[in-house]
């Protein structure tokens, strides 16, 4: 979308832990914003991450990315990133490379757009080669 | 000769350092020092969902930190941005009352914070600025209601604005004009932009020429559509290029002079400089005669936004140019004013 993109997935974004791995990720808008305004996708290597089982955690709280529509009140701050807790069946073999995908969609809640006033949809889709660190605690 | 010091003064946008500030390379005390290093005026104007973690939920501890910092500095505080969210929640928009609930606690943290000015947006109709300003009265607080394209000061959502400020004939609700509602041209750093995914010079053209058209805004939209395609466009690509037509509008610089006695705050909108300094998007020596003739005394902040379009500047140096272009023009009003009165 735009230069602030290139905050979204920082170099040591990728970890693996006990039950999978971890990816984080940073907003690409100027201020913040709660979780209900966004939406997040990701793949590894072209695998996508499974909506069902993948929570994510912000301010120390951890939620199902299904329930993110109706987290109004849990803002994530400009500067924070949310971590993503991806579980599989073994950790994801750390030291190694992975082409990691991530497309965050913003509803911009204070820019109402079209004739239906809808919230400005600020998407981002950014790809990046990230090498996996070793086990962390898991979730 | 002597010259009197403008009534319209300096101030520094965070706003202007989006760049800077996500890369997380500063503290909320590195981004104050480094913006005080650069710029001319005293005046501070701060966005709260931007450079407050936690807005506008703050402890006493984090109000005192935040005024302690602005004090380290020097600034003068000029104006607090809420943020009018009234989709915040996905599936329906804020009523009136809840949108009051919502603004409300960002109108005490500018009183707390000592800003005289809250930044207020369109969202907030007519109905939730009739609740809120009795509030605005008591915390000693002005609502400034942003006029962002495409509200210029005849959009019909702003006369029904006007009336009510007229009925209402309080200090305590103003405007905060934003300069992108009057634009003279299509910023170099939005084409780049288009120029970046592909964009032929061709439909460059086509846009510039059909955002120049007196049509409403509708008409542009469909005229861009049709001729954009049948010259390849893809739809991502029109997409775009609508954005040319929605971030930049057109309205008249004299026709601020309406508004001029309820202005409390200016944004001094921008993208980027010619080789004499000059903004070529935008006439800022235009717009600040209108209001500076209409006896506009407050703030003229510089909000820097070619950060969503282009990283080849620092927000600092572009902050730095904006403020001596500003002082310029100031100087220049100032004489020819002192001359008219000798």
């Amino acid at each position: 979308m735009g230069p602030l993109d290139k905050y979204i997935l920082a170099d040591d974004a990728l970890t693996a832990t006990p039950t999978g791995f971890d990816l984080r990720f940073k907003s690409h808008w100027y201020r913040s914003l709660p979780l209900s305004c966004m939406d997040v996708r990701a793949t590894v290597n072209g695998v996508a991450i499974d909506p069902a089982t993948t929570t994510i955690s912000v301010n120390g709280n951890t939620y199902l990315l299904a329930e993110m529509p109706e987290l109004a009140d849990e803002w994530l701050f400009i500067l924070d990133a949310a971590t993503l807790h991806i579980t599989q069946p073994t950790p994801l073999p750390p030291n190694i490379a992975y082409t990691v995908s991530l497309s965050l969609d913003l509803h911009i809640p204070y820019i109402l757009v079209g004739a239906k006033g809808k919230p400005l949809l600020a998407s981002s889709t950014v790809s990046k080669t990230l090498t996996c660190r070793n086990v962390g605690p898991g979730r | 000769m002597i010259v009197q010091d403008s009534s319209i003064k300096l101030c520094t946008s965070l706003f202007s350092f989006a760049y800077e500030w996500n890369s997380g390379q500063y503290s909320l005390d590195g981004m104050l020092a480094e913006a005080k290093r650069i710029s001319l005026g005293n005046g501070l104007e701060i966005i709260g969902f931007q450079s407050l973690k936690g807005f506008p939920t703050l402890s006493p501890e984090a109000i005192r930190a935040v005024q302690k910092l602005i004090d380290k500095y020097g600034f003068e505080r000029a104006c607090l941005d809420a943020n009018v969210d009234i989709a915040v929640r996905r599936h329906r928009y804020l009523t009136p009352d809840e949108t009051v609930e919502y603004i409300l606690p960002q109108l005490r943290v500018a009183k707390q914070l000592g800003f005289p000015v809250l930044r207020v947006q369109l969202m907030a109709g007519p109905a939730v600025m009739r609740k809120l300003a009795p509030f605005a009265e008591k915390a000693n607080v002005k609502l400034g209601m942003e006029l962002h394209t495409p509200y210029g000061v005849e959009h019909p959502a702003v006369l029904v604005l006007r009336e009510l400020y007229a009925e209402m004939d309080t200090p305590y609700l103003g405007f905060i004009p934003d300069f992108g509602t009057s634009m003279r041209a299509i910023p170099d750093a939005l084409l780049g932009s288009f120029r970046a995914v592909g964009v032929t010079d061709a439909l460059i053209e086509l846009t510039k020429e059909i955002w120049h058209k007196d049509l409403p805004m509708p008409a542009k939209f469909g005229e861009l559509q049709e001729r954009a395609a049948a010259l390849g466009a893809t739809p991502p690509q029109i997409g775009r290029l609508n954005m040319a037509f929605s971030m930049n509008g057109r309205q008249r610089p004299d026709q601020w002079a309406k508004i001029v006695p309820q202005t409390v705050h200016l944004h001094g909108k921008f993208y980027g400089f010619d080789d004499d300094g000059n903004e070529p998007s935008i006439d800022y020596a235009a717009i600040l005669k209108v209001f500076y003739e209409g006896g506009y005394q407050g703030y003229v902040a510089s909000e820097y936004e070619g950060s969503a379009f282009t990283d080849a500047y620092s927000g600092f140096d572009m902050v730095a140019k904006h403020q001596a272009l500003c002082q310029r023009i100031l100087t220049e009003l100032n004489i020819a004013h002192a001359v008219s009165i000798s």
